[in-house]
């Protein structure tokens, strides 16, 4: 499981792991019964305090998305299913910083929803041409 | 615009339990005030860390929760007990790395110098003292005179964590470390912190250098709080705040929270506010301000927030 | 908050044998210079008293004794010399007007700078005692005599003594004593103690050693252009208790010069100086252990 943690990310530390195991989770790269790292190896690999990653797994738990089995570890829990709960979610999610970032700039969601459309379907690979300089 | 705003946090935490606690605390130097009626209040088992310009009186606080300076005023209590009376037992319980970076004595080798403390604690875990050496690859043959600022930091770091104490006294610990050795630094704490019942004191003037692994602030100036809290009430209630409002706009009387900072051009502000998001929201709203963007500050930020009162717009 | 939650204290036997072992690891490299000029001293003693080409150059075919009189010059000085600047090595790197290394450990300040002192001591009384056993096998050795057994003229009234007036000396016979064999232990000790103090209670103990040095001179000169009999008498005790041999002067005699001694030493007096110093440097040590090891 890959996490990056950023400071400059507004969301704490804690629900960021979260969204980190919910996205490995609609990824793919996380599956039911899979072993989570340890509280003291992810903390340390992330640098923070461990109790964040407890708190983390504490909230992922009471989701019904990891299972903590006492002297074993904690589990991505067996009746998890990403495509009904958490591919949804994790859209929201997103959903909700690009409407946060679409406002700081001063564009209203059909803006938005506009862009998104042209950039899917291609329309804007002129413009980042243009932007690259090429 | 600029402008300087006052600006006071709360720093009350409530009733505990606290490994270290100090009520107008008073020490003066001369004429000046180094600490000035502090009332620091450090919960058992947080990370809390200080915050505060250099000479803000970091370094005197510290030192007399290891019973090293006297005060003048108030009262202390660290792990239970007042260290003026007993620092001994106090010290028994505290791993120190001080501001100065020079570890034990010039003409002792570092292998000596762990061996000088694990006698004085007996709770020294010398396996442990033996893989700190190894991560921070330490050389035991080497003399303390000829370490660098870095490799003496190091040291002190083994020499404060290997007995496992119930209290962490950090004077700017990550001070003279490089960019690998610091994030090492912090994946060393990070276990620490997961093998060991502790509460931790960091004091440093570059929050951001140890900011993930912090829970609790205290933003010191001039030798009073300027704010004491969890880190989460600060990333709650202190937020900036930016908006669109028309020219010459003055901003509401009542803002149903305490403006900590402002600064803006002649149609955009960027206003640093603690208090209830939804309220100040609806504040600046009413007072004829489009919010486009409400966000929380880092612990660096917060305290660069808190100290200067200002920002260039 | 419970007990549990605070560390746990060394026992002081073992901040005691920790010490040992620091201050002698402080001072060794001061001890190693010592004991290499003590060595090539002796050999070279040795050397002058048994090898003939050697005799002759400094006795020029006289071959006298060497005799050890443990009461003179300069066993004592050496021993008050070394106990004088131990300190300097005792308390090497170590900031004694700071935080660390010795004051942030878990002891008591007072406790643990005593505990320093008398580490100190220790290793002072081995490395006298060891010093003691060298000479004297070193003596030996040339084929030397320990002690001295001789008649000593004693002057009680030097003017009558130049005028031959009956009565104004005496012939004592004197045979070093053996509490004059301590006498090194007893001034080193004192020494060191009153050394310590200023180490442990100022900043810059050699300034202040200076100081006291320049007092001394000033209240000695001004005893000997004044005459004042007391001051005179006194420095000279402190003198003979450093190692020094005041009491021996050449008299004029209606015979011609000869040596003689204002005063015969003897245990009494040698106990209430000991008392006196040592008493100082004990108070001066206790006192100084006091100050705030930070301001």
């Amino acid at each position: 499981m890959k996490i990056r943690l950023s400071q400059a990310d507004g969301r704490p530390l804690y629900v960021q792991i979260m969204d980190a195991v919910r996205s490995g989770l609609v990824r793919g790269s996380l599956r039911p019964e899979d072993p989570l790292p340890s509280v003291r190896d992810l903390s340390s690999s992330l640098r923070v305090n461990p109790r964040t990653v407890s708190q983390a797994y504490a909230e992922l738990e009471r989701d019904g998305v990891v299972q903590v089995r006492h002297g074993k570890g904690t589990f991505v829990a067996p009746g998890v299913r990403p495509e009904e709960k958490e591919r949804p979610r994790l859209a929201r999610e997103v959903a909700r910083r690009a409407l946060a970032d679409a406002s700081r700039n001063g564009l209203a969601l059909a803006d938005l929803m506009v862009a998104l459309r042209e950039v899917e379907g291609g329309g804007a690979r002129g413009d980042g041409r243009k932007e690259d300089g090429r | 615009m600029t402008d300087m705003v006052t600006a006071a946090l709360p720093i009350d935490l409530g009733s505990g339990p606290f490994a270290v606690t100090t009520q107008g605390l008073v020490r003066r130097f001369g004429s000046v005030r180094a600490l000035d009626g502090l009332d620091l209040q450090v919960p058992e088992g947080a990370v809390y860390v200080l915050v505060g310009p250099n000479g803000a009186g970091k370094s005197t606080l510290i030192r007399t929760l290891m019973g090293l300076v006297r005060y003048e005023a108030g009262t202390v209590n660290v792990l239970g007990r007042n260290p003026a009376d007993l620092g001994a037992e106090v010290r028994a319980g505290i791993g120190y790395v001080p501001e100065d970076y020079r570890a034990g004595y010039p003409w002792m080798t570092v292998g000596r110098l762990l061996e000088h403390q694990a006698v004085y604690h007996p709770s020294w875990d010398a396996e442990y003292a033996r893989r700190l050496r190894a991560r921070y690859e330490i050389d035991p043959g080497r003399r303390c005179h000829t370490l660098s600022k870095g490799q003496s930091r190091r040291v002190q770091l083994v020499l404060a964590l290997a007995h496992r104490p119930p209290l962490l006294l950090l004077d700017e610990p990550t001070d003279g470390l490089d960019h690998v050795v610091r994030d090492e630094t912090l994946s060393i704490l990070s276990e620490h912190l997961a093998d060991s019942t502790t509460t931790v004191v960091i004091s440093t003037h570059r929050v951001y250098e140890v900011e993930p692994l912090v829970d609790h602030v205290g933003v010191l100036a001039a030798g009073r709080l300027l704010g004491q809290l969890p880190r989460h009430e600060l990333h709650g209630s202190l937020l900036r705040y930016w908006a669109d409002v028309p020219e010459g706009w003055r901003g509401p009387k009542e803002l149903g929270g305490r403006v900590v900072q402002r600064s803006g051009a002649a149609r955009a502000i960027e206003w640093t506010v603690w208090g209830d998001r939804d309220a100040v929201t609806r504040g600046l709203s009413q007072a004829g301000a489009a919010v486009r963007e409400v966000a929380p500050l880092s612990v660096d930020e917060a305290a660069v927030a808190l100290l200067s009162g200002k920002e260039a717009s | 908050m419970t007990d549990s939650t605070v560390g746990r204290m060394p026992a002081m036997k073992d901040v005691w044998i920790e010490q040992l072992c620091v201050v002698g690891l402080a001072i060794r490299r001061e001890g190693a210079l010592a004991a290499l000029a003590l060595a090539l001293g002796s050999l070279a003693l040795v050397a002058f008293a048994r090898i003939p080409v050697l005799q002759a150059i400094v006795d020029e075919g006289d071959v006298g004794e060497f005799v050890f009189n443990p009461g003179e010059p300069p066993w004592g000085f050496f021993a008050v010399l070394a106990a004088l600047l131990l300190p300097l090595a005792v308390w090497k790197g170590e900031r004694r007007f700071g935080d660390t290394p010795l004051w942030s450990l878990p002891v008591d300040h007072r406790r643990h700078a005593l505990l320093k002192v008398a580490a100190g001591w220790v290793w002072l009384m081995a490395i006298l005692g060891t010093a003691l056993v060298w000479v004297t096998l070193t003596v030996l050795a040339s084929g030397g005599v320990l002690g001295v057994d001789e008649v000593r003229l004693l002057i009680i009234d030097p003017a009558g003594a130049a005028a031959g007036t009956p009565g104004a000396t005496e012939s004592v016979s004197w045979t070093t004593p053996w509490w004059e064999w301590a006498t090194p232990f007893t001034s080193a000790t004192a020494a060191y103690l009153v050394a310590s103090t200023l180490m442990l209670a100022t900043a810059r103990p050699l300034f202040w050693a200076a100081g006291l040095w320049v007092a001394g001179a000033v209240v000695l000169g001004v005893g000997e252009v004044w005459e004042i009999g007391w001051i005179e008498r006194n420095i000279e005790l402190v003198a003979w208790y450093v190692g020094g041999d005041s009491f021996n002067r050449g008299v004029q005699l209606p015979t011609g010069w000869t040596e003689g001694w204002t005063l015969l030493p003897t245990m009494k007096l040698w106990t209430a100086l000991s008392a006196i110093w040592i008493g100082v440097g004990l108070v001066g040590v206790l006192g100084a252990s006091r100050r705030p090891r930070n301001q």
